[in-house]
């Protein structure tokens, strides 16, 4: 008999001694469930102080199966109540079915405060049913730069392994999908808490063991101003296109519009196919955000680096002189000047001011395409800006550039069209923004989002005098009566530099003075650019504005003046006393 | 002495037979039966009423029933033995023809007021009638071929009945307690190892033909449990964890989450072992075996003073019948053996295995109190 009981005392032994540590974590595991506690994410809010990204409370509609009797009948007396649609109930009937009884499942995810107050009202008639508060990812400036804030969606299943922390695994938990809420969304998410829950064989918790406190997300601060950002997308609602306004100093966006936009708010929760497709078929392309990722020709806002490029590589002075007829011959080609007839002579400032083509088709002969790209490179053309959201690089040709491209080599008449500000170059609104920003500082400008950040910019490699002539050259586009551009449409209230720029879209000659803008099919309207600096000692901004077909770049300077007319007084009422 | 006996009155009788009283294995009883109820008790979460009552009333009962079997004349029960086997016997057949069926097989008699099963019975009858055999049997004879079939019959019938019942387990238990009854009366060792030899012959044909679906099932999950975590192999994991996660002074009294928290299946019958190694550890573990081998080795000792030999016998086998009851529940418990359902004796929840141990119990009383008894040996050898 001895043997027997020696067998099972050894075997207690092992069991209980041997193996206690195994079975001891195999029983935790068995009796302790976590219940991940989710962080609030933080907010975002304007440099102004406005919240332009919060939480809200919102309420939500559940039932625990095994509290109602009859869940059919439960559900359709909510139904009678506040209206459920057929899927709806399947999918709640569903989801009851593959879940544990005493589980909480969802009816609906947002009900207004009345449908609550409905329910409320009749919940004796609703066992198992309960209203709670949730949080909801909310922009209260609905298509008020969503492309720059983005927006935030449930983890996507096959993204699921590359996060480590438990709360990406809860149902319905949302990350930031695109722009700022992807960006800055390590800060906003926060640490996630748990609850351990001492639970029995079926999964319900029978009590509470340990919590340990979610760390919520921290709020971030961003340099847009919302009162400029919607008063600007509201005067631009006709149009499609693009408006960057920088502070010139410290390189702070303080908007960025591109329109049209769409409503972030439909994306927290999955759009709907029909509203999706409605987006993806617009020909405006409302998904694109034009101010960092529309690329588009600069046109005769680039004669201004041709003009320097020219003064520095000391080919030309200030006083180098070019006669215009309305059109030079290259070869067998005609090149043709925006002015038909002609501007006669004129010096450099003066080609500025009026844009005259036939004096950069003179500098760009001289200098060649690589000379010109080099200063194109320096203003923060064909480049990716360092900024914290994806920009495009936009394309400034080369020699090198188009034989690699196109397998043909660079011509004379490649020349001409690129000190223009056509052919193959490509900028977007915000490259054009910089540019306009550090042609006005002499400042090595780049841009930013983030508050706080205090960058300091370092000289440009450029003689102060050589600018000095280009500066005057853009402060004549809007203030010279005789030759500029924009003096019909210039800012009453503040003295402001610009250049405009009409980008052909199309290579076809139409004679403005002749065929009415509406004449034309929308697609072959030229663009429209006005890219301007504002000067000042604590706020110099810088801006540029691109309208798509809209005409002739004056129209868009006469449209940026007038929003400067509106802007500066609410920059100095925000900003001028930091 | 016979003769003083009978010539006594009941109560005098009663007042010699006392001084006789099994008083290490009753205290070995009532220590086994007391941790039965503390187990009880923590098995319904700290209501007495659920288990741990009722257990008690059962126990108390079975006690009377067990003193009354005690004091009975040894005489009327030797008389009767035969009748008692051929009786259960009889109440086997009855159970597939009537029986009533449950989880699979049909071991139940439902009498209308009361369901019992006819294999518990005859568990004690065997012995019974066993020992009454061999009483009768020349100790000279006892290895020869006429000898050995007879008492192999005896064990063969309810081992048969049992096994198409199904109920593998109960006609193991039986085979082996009538085995080790032969034994215990000097059947040759020869018997043994040629028995031993056919046994593993025959496992493999038990194995292919005669063996069920869930029986194969449950062999199969003892090899390997993991195999089926959520399965058949739930029970014997949850229980490992159980026994395993205490330790050697366990998570105390009420403490258990395995069992607490509902992992353990059927904590209160026949895994009650898991849930005292649970709460206790192994120190606790070792507690209630050292009592369960006092009690068995009190039964020995009572067996070895007995004067005749009928109760000697029915005294082995019922500690044979007890060691094997505790030995294959702890071992099944633990993880040593497949999943039988066999109680732990005196501390698992259950009516009809506590009225048949206390049965078994009364006939130790009986040949403790009557151990000077001595029964006409009617040896025709």
């Amino acid at each position: 008999m001895t043997l027997p009981f020696l067998a099972i005392f050894s075997r207690l032994y092992f069991l209980q001694i041997i193996s206690a540590k195994r079975y001891k974590r195999l029983s935790d595991n068995n009796s302790l469930s976590n219940k991940v506690i989710l962080p609030h994410r933080g907010k975002i809010i304007d440099k102004t102080g406005q919240v332009v990204a919060f939480n809200e409370r919102v309420f939500r509609l559940n039932i625990i199966p095994e509290q109602s009797k009859d869940v059919s009948a439960v559900l359709q007396r909510v139904d009678e109540l506040i209206g459920l649609k057929d899927f709806e109930i399947k999918k709640i009937k569903k989801e009851i079915k593959e879940s544990p009884k005493f589980y909480s499942i969802p009816i609906k995810d947002i009900i207004t405060f009345k449908q609550a107050a409905v329910i409320e009202f009749n919940i004796p008639s609703l066992p198992g049913v309960y209203v709670d508060v949730g949080l909801e990812r909310k922009y209260p400036f609905k298509d008020g730069g969503s492309h720059l804030l983005g927006y935030v969606s449930a983890v996507s299943k096959e993204n699921l392994h590359k996060y480590r922390d438990q709360m990406f695994k809860v149902p319905g938990f949302k990350i930031g999908k695109r722009g700022l809420e992807e960006f800055f969304n390590n800060k906003l998410i926060g640490k996630s808490g748990i609850k351990q829950l001492e639970v029995n064989a079926t999964g319900r918790a029978v009590k509470q063991v340990a919590e340990y406190k979610a760390q919520d997300g921290e709020d971030v601060q961003i340099t847009l101003d919302y009162h400029i950002q919607n008063m600007v997308k509201d005067k631009l609602k006709d149009y499609a296109g693009s408006f960057v306004l920088l502070n010139a100093k410290n390189g702070e966006v303080l908007s960025a519009v591109s329109n049209p936009s769409f409503d972030n708010n439909d994306f927290v929760n999955g759009i709907d196919e029909k509203s999706w497709n409605k987006l993806l078929e617009n020909p405006k392309r409302p998904l694109l955000n034009r101010a960092l990722n529309g690329q588009y020709s600069p046109a005769s806002t680039f004669k201004m680096i041709v003009a320097l490029a020219g003064l520095c590589e000391k080919e030309v002075t200030k006083d180098f002189k070019v006669t215009c007829h309305g059109r030079i011959k290259l070869g067998r080609r005609f090149f043709h000047c925006w002015k038909k007839e002609g501007h006669g002579t004129l010096d450099m400032t003066q080609a500025i001011a009026s844009s005259c083509d036939i004096y950069f088709y003179e500098l760009g002969k001289i200098l060649g395409i690589d000379r010109i790209a080099k200063y194109a490179k320096i203003f923060g053309l064909g480049e990716r800006l360092d900024f914290e959201l994806f920009n495009n690089k936009g394309i400034v040709p080369t020699k090198l550039w188009k034989r690699i491209r196109t397998k043909t080599p660079w011509v004379g008449g490649d020349d001409l069209v690129a000190s223009i500000g056509q052919g193959y170059l490509l900028s977007t609104p915000l490259q054009l923004a910089v540019m306009s920003a550090r042609l006005g500082s002499g400042k090595k400008v780049i841009p930013t989002i983030k508050t706080g950040r205090n960058l300091k910019f370092e000289d440009l490699d450029i003689d102060k005098d050589k600018l000095a002539v280009v500066q005057e050259g853009m402060d004549m586009v809007v203030n010279d009566k005789r030759h500029g551009t924009a003096y019909w449409r210039r800012s009453r209230k503040y003295h402001v530099w610009g250049k405009t720029g009409t980008a052909q879209v199309v290579s076809k000659r139409v004679d403005t003075k002749k065929v009415k803008l509406k004449d034309i099919p929308y697609e072959e309207r030229t663009n429209a650019l006005y890219v301007a600096y504002f000067k000042h000692d604590k706020h110099p901004l810088a801006l540029s504005l691109v309208l798509e077909h809209a005409g002739s770049g004056s129209k868009a300077a006469g449209i940026a003046n007038k929003l400067l007319d509106d802007i500066i007084p609410l920059v100095e009422q925000y900003q001028g006393d930091k | 002495m016979e003769h003083i006996l009978l010539r006594l009155s009941f109560i005098e009788r009663l007042k010699y037979q006392l001084k006789n009283l099994p008083v290490v294995f009753m205290l070995s009883l009532f220590a086994i039966a007391t941790i039965g109820f503390f187990l009880l008790y923590d098995a319904g979460k700290g209501d007495f009423f659920m288990y741990a009552y009722p257990q008690m009333l059962k126990f108390f009962l079975g006690l009377m029933v067990a003193l009354i079997i005690g004091i009975m004349d040894v005489r009327i029960i030797y008389k009767y033995s035969y009748f008692m086997f051929f009786a259960s016997i009889f109440l086997l057949v009855l159970v597939p023809l009537v029986g009533h069926t449950g989880k699979g097989a049909q071991r139940w008699l439902d009498l209308g007021f009361f369901k019992f099963q006819p294999s518990e019975i005859v568990k004690i009858t065997l012995i019974l009638a066993m020992a009454k055999f061999y009483h009768k049997v020349n100790i000279n004879n006892i290895s020869n071929l006429r000898n050995i079939t007879i008492a192999l019959s005896f064990i063969g019938a309810p081992f048969i009945l049992t096994l198409i019942q199904p109920d593998l387990g109960t006609s193991l238990l039986i085979a082996m307690i009538g085995l080790s009854i032969m034994f215990a009366c000097g059947v040759s060792v020869w018997f043994f190892a040629t028995l031993v030899g056919v046994g593993m012959v025959a496992v493999p044909i038990f194995w292919m033909f005669i063996m069920h679906g869930y029986q194969k099932q449950r062999v199969l999950t003892f090899l390997n449990p993991e195999s089926d975590p959520l399965g058949s192999g739930y029970h014997i994991i949850q229980s490992k964890i159980a026994i395993g996660s205490a330790g050697f002074f366990g998570k105390g009294f009420m403490q258990g989450t395995q069992s607490h928290l509902a992992f353990l299946p059927e904590k209160h019958t026949d895994f009650i072992f898991a849930l005292l190694a649970e709460d206790f550890g192994m120190f606790g573990s070792l507690c209630l075996i050292t009592c369960y081998i006092i009690l068995i080795l009190s039964c020995i000792k009572i067996a070895m003073n007995n004067r005749n030999h009928f109760s000697s016998l029915v005294a082995i086998g019922v500690g044979v019948c007890i060691f094997l009851y505790a030995f294959i529940n702890i071992c099944m418990v633990t993880g040593l053996m497949p999943v039988v359902g066999v109680p732990l004796p005196f501390v698992s929840y259950g009516g009809t295995s506590m009225l048949t141990l206390m049965v078994a119990v009364g006939l130790i009383f009986n040949a403790a109190l009557q151990k000077e008894e001595k029964l006409p040996s009617e040896s025709r050898f």
